[in-house]
């Protein structure tokens, strides 16, 4: 994996492919290839979809070894949802494959003059690139149906749906999953729409004939590895909670907690969570033949998916996760699981980021589009968007755009994204990493990894008053790190709770690579991407007043708490200094 | 006075999990802690408590030490086992991240602040793992549900009701699931059953 394969688009005589080593890239991977690639080749101040901006796919560092739940592929771009740089990742086959054929990344540059449409092809023998127009509007699973016919079964694709073509700031990227549905999306910041602005449609990868990629030092590399696997098995929340419930499992408490926004963000509690929850989702699962627990990828070992069957026992989605449940539930006064189903489905098909649609889609209810607690009219705005109608066009690009479309102020947003399942007047911490993170309101740029494990910054005392903020940054910190590994960010809880488990992954990196990296040095790399992330989106034209909550959060409170959020902007301001 | 005995084969115990969700009714002692009322009035051992209960909402305010989180009248007691993401430590007991929840965490009250002890009625949910672990506990102990969680519950047991319930008593007869369906709806007025 020490090849990155550059396709110019904009070539005289058609796409040009080239390859080149890593060069003053070496030792990246994932989110820290992405975005400093972005950052050092991308002008800030380009349009998103013009031909300046790059599309970067990049594996994980351990994607395509044995390691244990490695399987996470980063994209980046100048996003055309924020504005800023966007890093969004996605499990799926993909990375392990990518990575297995030798490349660190793909970066997809220039924009083609005509209208082709183009579909690439990666195996042992190189990389073809043609263009076939036949593909033009297809869904996402008509898409790799069609690919596996002219492939094969061993393939895996990368692809974006009609959204992604029509350039809608809500696009996403599918990948396929173990069983070639293109069921794993890297949702966030509309990245689907610059593959499409590059007029690429499907990245189609088979790794026959290739190896997993071996470690440098396999004695240690195996024992780290085992011990990591035992970290994950034996710990509730990974060994148990996720692979029995899924990431659904969180509804009822956020419910609880008064964290659940309902309506669009008008209440914090939804008297239907019990009808949507991890817990009965689980059950109407296993009822209907379908699966509670599933991976998402090949050496996944938390199997927090599921496989979702419709009331005649046959396949219609994913197991929809617990940030699409609630979007396109609660958010919407939705408390129909099979509705809920069909729009996760309908998402996939059409390359759509759930969180975005659904948020969009209760800005919409509001606006008077639709009743909330419709769940028929939803599905109708959703076709809509799949058609590009003139009302999809504007659903679409997502729930700021919405929002002032039909002059309505409660729009959930920061640097144009929707917020995720959280309501950061309930929950404030999240409130402060949804304003400051680099890529607009989203929940896992500050995930990882505990504070006081790694020491980011000292040691962080979580009682007092400005506990949130400390622990905002460096959660921030050692997420961007994680993010660059390949890991699936839900190994961060084994860790957070046993330092050995922590430890065999350092482990892992240090005898993959043969190198000896301590938990400081990973501290760095997160440092180290974040500024880069930062002073990009500041190049772009983000200043502090862009790292706000709408200012009705400040203002209404949301029951059954009645709390606003009440961080300070000079706290805010804070985050970032280290 | 009705008194019905339904029997759940052990498959259908997850039919069951929506009320255990939804919550249902214990009789308590007002001024305990969550603690004493768990090891007490629910007779739970303190080991399943320490290890299996990781997070636990009294009327929506999560609680950090179950010592201190005093039961009152009309209280809403909420257990839950370990859950993943961010989310799911910020609101664990003694979680590292409280901060993040300052606002809304439940406030210790002075010791003795509620003089009178009178029994009261506690409203408990049990959620994910706690669903298996404890709602056979619950159960055998018995507990007070609302007649409209009850009758949800019958009419959802309606297509599968032989796959799932091996028998019905209702006042020490046998009887069909139609007969007793429509003598349910009959109960509406009941408050609890």
């Amino acid at each position: 994996m020490d090849t990155i394969l550059r396709i110019n688009m904009s070539g005289k005589n058609g796409p040009e492919i080239k390859k080149e080593s890593m060069g003053d890239y070496a030792g990246l991977g994932g989110r820290g290839l992405t975005s400093m690639i972005i950052a050092r080749e991308v002008p800030p101040t380009c349009h998103p979809l013009g031909e300046d901006n790059k599309l970067v796919i990049a594996p994980g560092m351990l994607s395509g070894s044995a390691a244990a739940i490695s399987g996470r592929m980063s994209v980046g771009c100048k996003s055309p949802l924020t504005g800023g740089i966007k890093e969004s990742n996605s499990g799926g086959q993909p990375a392990q494959v990518l990575a297995r054929l030798g490349y660190a990344a793909i970066v997809l540059e220039g924009r083609p003059e005509n209208d082709d449409l183009y579909k690439i092809f990666i195996n042992k023998d190189g990389v073809k690139i043609e263009a076939d127009n036949s593909l033009k509007m297809l869904p996402n699973y008509d898409l790799v149906e069609k690919m596996k016919n002219e492939h094969g079964d061993k393939i895996c694709c990368i692809s974006i749906g009609p959204a992604g073509e029509m350039k809608m700031s809500a696009a996403s990227i599918a990948f396929t999953d173990m069983e070639l549905r293109p069921s794993r999306h890297a949702g966030r910041g509309g990245i689907g729409a610059v593959m499409g602005s590059k007029h690429v449609k499907a990245i189609v990868l088979d790794d026959t004939g290739m190896s997993t990629r071996e470690p440098k030092e396999p004695e240690k590399f195996k024992e780290a590895n085992k011990l990591f696997t035992e970290g994950l098995k034996k710990h509730p929340v990974t060994g148990e909670g996720l692979p029995a419930y899924g990431t659904n499992v969180l509804a009822n408490i956020i419910n609880e907690a008064g964290a659940y926004p309902t309506n669009n963000f008008q209440k914090g509690q939804f008297e239907g969570t019990s009808k949507i929850s991890g817990e009965t989702l689980a059950e109407l699962e296993t009822e209907r033949g379908g699966m509670a627990t599933h991976g998402c990828h090949r050496g996944c070992v938390i199997r927090c998916s599921g496989i979702f069957h419709d009331k005649d026992g046959k396949f219609l989605t994913k197991q929809p996760e617990y940030e699409t449940v609630w979007a396109h539930g609660a958010n919407c006064g939705i408390d129909d699981l099979d509705s809920i189903a069909m729009m996760d489905f309908m998402d996939d098909n059409y390359g759509l980021d759930t969180i975005e649609m659904g948020a969009t889609i209760a800005v919409a209810m509001e606006a008077g589009l639709a009743e909330f607690g419709d769940a028929e009219a939803a599905i109708k705005l959703l076709k809509e968007v799949g058609e590009g109608t003139p009302l999809g066009r504007i659903l679409g690009n997502g729930a700021a755009i919405t929002a002032r479309a039909y002059g309505i102020e409660r729009a959930p947003v920061v640097k144009g994204q929707a917020m995720p399942a959280y309501d950061p007047r309930a929950v404030q911490g999240i409130g402060v990493t949804y304003a400051t993170s680099t890529m607009g309101a989203d929940h896992t740029s500050g995930y990882a990894i505990a504070t006081n494990v790694l020491k980011v910054g000292g040691y962080v005392d979580p009682l007092k008053e400005d506990g949130q903020i400390d622990l905002s940054r460096n959660l921030q910190i050692a997420t961007a790190a994680i993010d660059s590994t390949g890991m699936c960010l839900f190994i961060a809880f084994a860790i957070l709770d046993q330092p050995e488990t922590f430890q065999a992954l350092i482990d892992l990196l240090n005898s993959f690579y043969g190198l000896s990296m301590t938990a400081d040095d990973v501290t760095e790399l997160g440092k180290k991407i974040l500024k880069a992330e930062r002073e990009f989106n500041a190049k772009a034209g983000f200043t502090s007043k862009h790292d706000r909550l709408p200012d009705y959060f400040k203002k209404e409170p949301v029951a059954p708490h009645n709390v606003t959020f009440t961080v300070k902007d000079e706290e805010l301001d804070k985050v970032f200094n280290w | 006075m009705v008194s019905l005995k339904l029997t759940i084969k052990a498959a259908g115990f997850h039919n069951i999990s929506r009320i255990l969700q939804e919550g249902f009714f214990i009789y308590g002692r007002c001024g305990i802690t969550v603690r004493e009322l768990l090891t007490e009035e629910c007779r739970l051992d303190n080991q399943i408590i320490n290890t299996k209960i990781m997070t636990v909402f009294l009327n929506s305010k999560p609680v950090d030490n179950i010592d201190k989180a005093l039961i009152k009248k009309e209280t809403v007691l909420a257990l839950s086992g370990a859950l993943p993401g961010l989310l799911g430590a910020i609101f664990r007991k003694d979680s590292i991240y409280s901060s993040f929840r300052g606002p809304i965490s439940y406030k210790n009250e002075p010791e003795n602040s509620i003089k009178e002890k009178s029994r009261c009625k506690i409203k408990i949910k049990l959620f994910n793992a706690l669903i298996d672990e404890l709602g056979t506990h619950f159960l055998q102990m018995g507990i007070l549900i609302e007649s409209e969680s009850f009758l949800s519950f019958i009419k959802g047991l309606y297509s599968s009701f032989s796959q799932i319930c091996s028998s019905i008593l209702l006042n020490d007869e046998e009887t069909h699931f139609e007969i007793f369906l429509k003598r349910t709806l009959l109960l509406k007025k009941t408050r609890y059953i």
